[in-house]
């Protein structure tokens, strides 16, 4: 039994988010640093074949941030997409992006989470926090990504093989049947129907859940899975269960089962930690930094135009 | 002088009346309600393209406010265009490719000429003085050879991220995920086999593969009366590239050159890479007038031999038939030749020959 591993989430910011960013901070958040709704989107993992030499080579889905992340959820991502629901917080000083608590604005929302896991309200199970610090007049945009996901002790492990979806013989139909175009981001399989987990009740037999994987390794299913495994463990009681991480397509997806040790219990009182922050291109917690001067900055602009 | 020049470009295109009638296969031009056409059928047929409205105050009033331009997310970029170069042995590579195949392939002077069929990146250190010269441009811009080779050493890629590593504070704090044993590490020990990861290609080919993802948006340009392509890069990190990155994706008779960077037509602040448009129309011209010719011999042959069953080329097709089965031509049907919806599939081809390695045709299935 080998522990599961789940490939973290990795962010990809349109420019115009920055854009909008700049915007909001001098036309209406000016000097308060004080938290803002916005909203994401991640897409599935994909395999492709290099046109020369026939190698696969693996693109995980990243998250996607536009000028559309300031606006309302939408209630309709896209096919292949999941929806995530974060909040941003804009430092005014580079000095205060640098030494605010980071771990208490995780615990913080860690602590939102496990109580709507609690309450009988739909839990965000994709949240994510933002923090960034704006040199507007360099075109430098810093920002440090947090996914947060509970950790579970002793942890989920995989049983048996991961196998690719067609292969089991009761859900190849089931999903021969299925849209692609209309798979939640996170459901279960209802007899022959893909139901949202927000309609689920525990069923008699075993369990098969789903949901829009941005990993493109079977063995490493995606992030955005973790946090639907302790919610179904909370409130449910659920230590065995089959996963589809469902890729664009039947023969694309996989399926392994995932079990906790029974005596792996969460009771509502203690909140287990949270872990998420997302690595920088050197592969440490620290923060990332887009550079936008290239393409935002007039100066520089007119010199290419020449 | 790039601002005034801008200016002029958004002035001119409001000034040019809206093109009415269909031009296009006397002209190569469009009119919206084509390119709408066009862009629905492309939709309709390759979903990873999709109609977007863009910014409310840049809608363009002759196009429907809900499909003001298309736009596909995430298309792979495994190579630089700059690494590959033209040998003499690419010759031997030159394959006529024709759009009428079925049609037992008319005029031979007709046929396309591809010369890259099969060509290997040219990176290897066998011959690594064929690269191609990047046109030098006053030195004024910081793109060029000198640039594409720089930024193709070892962990360019982290360099490239963070040009100015004084800038990042340092706070790595690394005990924030103290006890995560759950979490893949950032390179996962344990990999597929038969997959490789996108940073693992260098290592396991001894060829510098970089994936990058591109934003490809296509929008009506008015004064050209053409589509007009915009590319918006990302590296294998996922930071936006500079224009110097993007113009290692163009191959070199293009970059600088009618690849340029300008602000993106629907949004009040995007800038990004765009193929300029004045040429489109004389070469679309041209590859409709080759497809329509080969289109109409075959509708004229399925017309000859109707009801022996005989397998139809998909361009051959009604466009508003399903796609499962073409509709049985009828005896009076009218020769009509190629029909407009196929304009933006064979655009994207042609688009695929400025840009090489950016994988935006998506229909070479057929």
């Amino acid at each position: 039994m080998t522990i599961i591993q789940f490939t973290p989430l990795s962010s990809q910011i349109h420019p115009t988010f920055w854009n909008k960013l700049t915007q909001l901070k001098i036309d209406v958040l000016r000097l308060s640093d004080a938290t803002v709704p916005i909203t994401a989107t991640y897409s599935e993992g994909r395999v492709i074949k290099d046109r020369e030499g026939g190698a696969q080579v693996g693109l995980a889905g990243g998250v996607a941030l536009d000028e559309s992340s300031f606006d309302d959820a939408p209630q309709d991502v896209g096919k292949g997409k999941g929806r995530m629901k974060g909040v941003l917080k804009n430092f005014n000083t580079i000095e205060e992006f640098k030494n605010c608590d980071k771990a208490a604005m995780l615990n913080d929302m860690a602590d939102k989470l496990w109580s709507s896991m609690n309450s009988d309200s739909e839990p965000e199970l994709a949240p994510f926090l933002l923090l960034t610090y704006a040199d507007l007049k360099k075109y430098k945009y810093f920002y440090w990504f947090a996914f947060p996901a509970f950790m579970t002790k002793p942890a989920w492990e995989i049983a048996g093989e991961v196998q690719p979806l067609p292969q089991a013989a009761d859900l190849s139909g089931v999903f021969a049947q299925v849209n692609p175009d209309t798979v939640p981001q996170f459901f279960y399989v209802d007899q022959a129907k893909l139901e949202p987990i927000t309609s689920f009740k525990p069923p008699n037999d075993i369990l098969t859940i789903g949901f829009i994987d941005p990993s493109f390794t079977p063995e490493n299913p995606g992030w955005p899975i973790r946090n639907l495994l302790t919610y179904l463990l909370v409130k449910h009681g659920v230590t065995r269960v089959r996963i589809v991480s469902w890729r664009g397509a039947p023969d694309s997806s996989s399926l392994f089962t995932a079990t906790v040790p029974e005596q792996t219990s969460l009771s509502s009182a203690a909140r287990p930690s949270a872990a998420g922050w997302e690595r920088n291109p050197q592969g440490k917690l620290g923060p990332r930094m887009a550079d936008l001067g290239s393409m935002m900055d007039p100066v520089r602009l007119s010199l290419q135009a020449t | 002088m790039h601002a005034i020049q801008q200016q002029y470009w958004a002035v001119r295109d409001y000034l040019s009346p809206v093109l009415k009638e269909s031009k296009f296969k006397e002209h190569g031009r469009i009119n919206p309600e084509e390119f709408v056409a066009a862009g629905d059928f492309l939709t309709y047929k390759f979903p990873v393209w999709k109609w977007e409205k863009g910014d409310p105050s840049k809608v363009r009033e002759y196009l429907p406010a809900d499909k003001q331009y298309l736009i596909t997310h995430g298309v792979p970029c495994l190579r630089r265009a700059t690494s590959l170069a033209y040998t003499d042995a690419d010759e031997d590579g030159e394959r006529l490719l024709d759009f009428s195949e079925a049609a037992g392939g008319g005029d031979k002077e007709d046929e396309w000429v591809e010369t890259h069929a099969g060509r290997k990146g040219n990176a290897d250190a066998a011959n690594p003085g064929e690269i191609e010269d990047i046109p030098d441009d006053d030195g004024h811009n910081d793109g060029g050879l000198s640039a594409g080779v720089a930024n193709m050493s070892i962990g360019a890629g982290a360099a490239d991220a963070t040009p100015d590593l004084d800038d990042i504070p340092d706070m790595e704090e690394d005990e924030l995920e103290e006890g995560d044993e759950a979490a893949a590490a950032p390179k996962p020990a344990a990999k597929p086999s038969g997959v490789l990861e996108a940073s693992d290609i260098e290592v396991a080919k001894g060829n510098l593969l970089q994936v990058r993802t591109y934003d490809v948006m296509i929008t009506y340009d008015k004064y050209y009366q053409t589509p007009r392509i915009w590319l918006l890069g990302y590296d294998e990190n996922r930071n936006p590239l500079t224009p110097s990155q993007i113009f290692q994706d163009v191959s070199a008779d293009h970059a600088f050159k009618t690849v340029t960077i300008e602000a993106f037509p629907h949004s009040s602040s995007l800038q990004a890479a765009s193929v300029h448009p004045c040429k489109h129309a004389s070469v679309m011209k041209k590859v409709i007038e080759r497809m329509n010719n080969s289109v109409v011999e075959e509708q004229l042959a399925q017309k000859k031999s109707f009801g022996k069953g005989e397998k139809k080329r998909w361009f051959g097709r009604k466009a508003s038939g399903t796609i499962k089965e073409a509709p049985p031509v009828d005896e009076d049907e009218e020769v009509t030749g190629m029909r407009v919806d196929f304009y933006l599939v064979v655009f994207l081809k042609f688009i695929a020959s400025i840009v090489p390695t950016i994988e935006v045709d998506s229909t070479t299935a057929f």
